[in-house]
């Protein structure tokens, strides 16, 4: 009996002294942050936010003054992490990496998912993804115009790829359809999703599928190969890593520039202004950070930092022409 | 070429680099033998210190994790019945039962050696077919990859034990269970009832320690307490030359098949080791053994799986194609340090690559070096008395499977797992047929329906070449076979019984 | 023995009745199938169905065969591996009893997760679980219990930079 009372005890001290070091960690918003910051990478390991959100977690720290620790919650094209960090308590702790995937095409494509494009706290663009569109190298194809002229002779026998449905390619290739004026642009060219945009691009590269349209992330290293044939690209102005893609201005077709990926930093809604304000400070610290600028372009991105209000107008664009579109081709789903 | 090797050699020669890889496969082996703790996990928490090292040595200590995670598998597999990464369950089919005799020592040696030796075939494959392979790899689109998966269940058979109903029953709940979440194709709900956290379905690795672990566990509190004896010991016994000699063929076809499974972009180790041992039993004088402890068993599982790490290097390299999650993180450690992949590597870089090869194949003679002492001290293990060690597996399990997908979700799923596969045992179920189903399930229902979205709707497709004619006559090969064997087994056991009479 | 002897009945009887299951009631309500698929080998619920149908066929080959050879004596190898078995276990009524509790603990351990968070769940468990393991040695015990919990906490906190659940103490 003795020993099952000094047990008790035992248990008793544990507790107490777990619920001090629970307690010390509680956080006010004038302080914060007091504690190691988690940040929700809603896509799997290696992918193009995965390695977004640890080269931001590995510059942040520094600016924050904690340890912010990257955590994948996959599943879904980004919808289970999204859905996590939306649903989340908005002390500052909680964040997402945001994409255009997860939160702005699938929120204006699926109306099964558990949150709107806005039930977050924007709290920064930091990147733009420039979107190539590219063909297998054995493809007959030298042009983007060539290609747009083969699926007119040829409606609904050529096909595309993508990393799933309600992601962002999967509405890259019908918009662009569009725009160049092909009729029926849903059904012009072959829908092939795949589970992710690497399986996605490496079908484009084995000459599976005709057309992929997808971050130039994915594509510079078959681009560079010789494997794919660039045809176009979304930015302004041409980029290095692509320089035979002539952009969607040049083709005469300035609307496609909506078609940009990107990632942003995102929390819960309704969080404190003092502590956004706190992060959107830390970002715009990032934007000059040498070694961030260094890794964001070396995986193929334009470091790109907004501020609040941008961020809300650059989402609330592409949102509004993404669900304009998906509205049009008759692409939702229930 | 002698210039481009004495160069490489001096970039790769250096103090850092061959510490770096040390300590990667160091800590591989030790976030392997972790269960829940994949090597995929290991490889991406890495990845942030190599941004601040030089090439080289970053990626250099990812492969190092890389390798060390998936021999570190098997650790536990053997010793705990809860395979430490999704690669080692097929490791737990033999190993566990020799544990259990108290030869877990010839087990984790045999483990050891023939991961070593397929990890070094797979480099040797890495260095010199490079090109050739990875063209091949390439040709596989949504038909090929279909009839090769559909031969690949096929093994099924093979892991099934001796009934094979109730390898089907099992395999048809794996194939169930993997619909469950959105549709592929039409992004609607399949099985979901409303749960967010299952729209991406239900993940690995709560179904892989579920599967496995938990019901070990719920079945030791049902013995009587005078059988909690102590640990079963780990034996003194090595791997004589006589046995190693007797596997010597299964290692080396297991290393193959290690090679071409990962040289295929989206295959992986797992079914890799089930394809391997399945040929293994299939070809084995002591066929009969296979499941209860055959040496045999654990080498051909264990150099399919790690036949796979050099050769999963094999895409990336040669064409910038990530085959799996790793080899995905390593292309961004490449990316980091503005190195492309692909042939323009071998062209600018062609030193790196080199310097990488040199790497490699040292990282073999580590992990031969690492694993021998790691056998010694995680042999503590068999000091530990069941009675505490049960409970410290069951909290290892739920720590590292909360960690792995951070959600309780995830437990809560290990936990129901653990009572399907705690009545899958009491009813004689095996799970190895569950958990390669469950793997292949998806792979094969995607491929078959991108397939037919490709050619609209005709069946035309899967004829369209000779690989998916290779494939596809040898599925049809085996089935014949599992046929013909199951009914010789009918007639034996009704000649046996008529004398009997 | 009886269950020995009716366990491929049985297990063949609960594979058809899920089967029924999933064919009448579950497949319906919980598989959206979009009206504009044309291909029925393209349809969402196209896989699901030839699953759980081969699995009421094996179902029912089981009652079939399982019946036949319930008749037959049971081959003396399996009465001598059931013998084999019972040595080891408690009485059938008790062993089911105890897998019972066990995964009571496993769900209530999953509730305390949730509400006391990993470290404290955890050094309840490990109490509770070598408890039932018989073991009385609580100089060992409590220190496995408490070290190892707050050990794996900090492990994963600090080296692999994984926060887990703290509940109510967050």
């Amino acid at each position: 009996m003795t020993s099952n009372t000094k047990f008790m005890s035992t248990v008793a001290t544990g507790a107490a002294a777990l619920a001090v070091m629970g307690s010390v960690s509680m956080a006010m918003a004038a302080d914060y942050p007091s504690k190691p910051i988690t940040l929700v990478a809603p896509y799997g390991a290696g992918g193009a936010s995965d390695m977004a959100s640890r080269t931001m977690a590995s510059v942040l720290p520094s600016y924050l003054g904690q340890p912010v620790m990257v955590v994948n919650r996959t599943g879904a094209g980004g919808v289970t992490g999204s859905a996590y960090v939306s649903k989340s308590k908005p002390d500052g702790y909680t964040l997402l990496l945001a994409r255009i995937g997860s939160q702005t095409v699938s929120p204006a494509m699926k109306k099964n998912i558990p949150y709107k494009y806005d039930d977050f706290t924007m709290l920064g663009v930091i990147e733009l993804n420039p979107v190539i569109c590219a063909t297998a190298s054995s493809k007959p194809y030298k042009s983007m115009k060539e290609f747009i002229a083969a699926v007119k002779a040829n409606p609904g026998k050529m096909s595309f790829s993508s990393a799933g449905v309600g992601s962002m390619l999967h509405v890259a290739v019908p918009l662009v359809l569009k725009l160049m004026g092909v009729p029926n642009p849903k059904d012009a060219m072959n829908h092939i999703p795949y589970k992710g945009g690497g399986a996605a691009a490496t079908a484009a590269v084995g000459g599976h599928v005709d057309l992929v349209c997808t971050n130039s992330s994915a594509l510079t290293s078959h681009i560079a190969g010789g494997k794919l044939r660039p045809l176009m690209i979304t930015t302004k102005e041409r980029q290095a890593v692509a320089k035979e893609a002539p952009t969607a201005r040049e083709l005469g077709f300035p609307e496609v520039e909506v078609l940009v990926g990107w990632s942003g930093i995102y929390g819960p809604p309704n969080m404190d202004p003092k502590i956004t304000a706190k992060i959107r400070g830390a970002l715009q610290k990032v934007k000059k950070d040498k070694a961030w600028n260094k890794f964001t372009k070396a995986l193929g991105s334009v470091p790109y930092i907004l501020d609040g209000p941008s961020t809300k107008k650059f989402v609330d664009d592409q949102f509004g022409a993404f669900s304009t579109l998906v509205k049009e081709l008759d692409m939702i789903i229930e | 070429m002698i210039e481009n090797l004495s160069i490489a050699f001096q970039l790769f020669a250096t103090f850092d680099n061959v510490a770096f890889l040390f300590f990667g496969v160091l800590v591989g082996c030790i976030v392997g033998a972790i269960p829940g703790m994949t090597a995929t996990m290991g490889v991406a928490l890495t990845l942030p210190f190599t941004f601040y090292l030089p090439p080289v040595t970053g990626i250099l200590l990812l492969i190092g994790v890389y390798k060390g995670g998936i021999y570190g598998g098997s650790i536990p597999a053997i010793l705990i019945k809860t395979p430490g990464t999704p690669a080692a369950a097929c490791t737990v089919l033999d190993g566990f039962p020799l544990a259990q005799k108290g030869q877990a020592n010839k087990a984790l040696h045999m483990a050891l050696y023939s991961s070593c030796f397929a990890d070094f075939i797979s480099n040797i494959a890495l260095i010199f077919f490079t090109g050739f392979i990875a063209s091949f790899a390439l040709k596989f689109g949504p038909p090929e990859f279909f009839a090769l998966i559909l031969f690949s269940l096929t093994i099924i058979a093979g892991v099934a034990g001796d009934n094979l109903a109730r390898g089907l029953i099992a395999a048809c709940f794996g194939l169930l269970l993997a619909t469950v979440g959105l549709d592929l194709i039409y992004g609607t709900e399949r099985m979901i009832f409303g749960e967010t956290e299952l729209m991406g379905g239900v993940k690995f690795i709560p179904v892989l320690i579920g599967l496995f672990a938990l019901p070990e566990i719920i079945d030791h509190f049902t013995r009587k307490l005078e059988t909690h004896k102590q640990f079963a010991g780990l034996g003194h016994e090595g791997v004589t030359m006589a046995e190693w000699k007797r596997c010597f063929k299964s290692v080396v076809r297991g290393s193959f098949i290690g090679v071409i499974m990962g040289a295929i972009p989206g295959i992986g180790g797992a079914p890799s080791a089930f394809l391997s041992y399945s040929e293994a039993k299939r070809t084995s004088p002591n066929a009969d053994n296979f499941g209860k402890g055959e040496l045999e068993g654990i080498a051909a599982a264990e150099a399919g799986n790690n036949g796979v790490c050099g050769a999963t290097m094999i895409p990336l390299l040669a064409l910038g194609v990530p085959g799996d999650v790793i080899t995905a993180v390593i292309l961004g450690a490449f990316m980091i340090h503005g190195l492309q992949p692909g042939p323009i590597l071998f062209e600018q870089n062609i030193t790196i690559v080199y310097a990488i090869f040199m790497g490699i194949m040292l990282s073999s003679m580590y992990l031969l070096l690492v694993g021998k002492v790691g056998i010694r001290f995680f042999a503590r293990i068999s000091d530990v008395p069941n009675s505490f060690l049960y409970p410290i597996v069951l909290v290892l399990c739920v720590f590292g499977c909360y960690a792995v997908g951070n959600t309780m979700f995830d437990l809560m799923v290990m936990f129901l797992m653990g009572l399907i596969g705690y009545f899958m045992l009491k009813f004689n179920i095996p799970a190895a047929p569950f958990l390669i189903a469950f793997i292949l399930g998806p792979l094969l229902e995607d491929s078959f329906r991108q397939s037919l979205q490709l050619s609209r709707g005709s069946f035309d497709i899967f004829l369209r070449n000779p690989i998916c004619w290779v494939f596809l006559s040898l599925a049809i090969l085996s089935v014949v076979m599992i046929i013909r064997r199951n009914i010789k087994l009918k007639k034996d056991r009704g000649l046996a019984a008529m004398i009997l009479e | 023995m009886f269950f020995a002897r009716f366990s491929d009945a049985i297990l063949g009887a609960i594979l058809c009745i899920g089967s029924l299951v999933m064919i009448l009631v579950i497949i319906p309500i919980s598989v959206q199938v979009p009206k504009s698929n044309k291909v029925l080998a393209l349809s969402p619920d196209f896989w699901i169905k030839i699953i759980v149908w081969i699995s009421l066929a094996l179902g029912a080959y089981l009652i079939y065969s399982g019946l036949k050879s319930a008749k037959e004596q049971l081959s003396e190898e399996k009465i001598a591996d059931i013998k084999y078995q019972r040595t080891l276990h408690h009485s059938p009524s008790r062993s089911v009893t105890m897998a019972v509790i066990v995964v009571i603990n496993f769900f209530v351990y999953y509730l305390l997760i949730d509400l006391l968070g990993m470290v404290l769940a955890s050094v309840i468990a490990v109490i509770v679980f070598v408890l039932m393991c018989g073991e009385r040695r609580y100089k060992i015990m409590l220190p496995v219990a408490m070290l190892l919990p707050v050990g794996l906490y900090y492990f994963f906190l600090k080296v692999a930079s994984i926060p887990m659940p703290l509940g109510i103490f967050y």
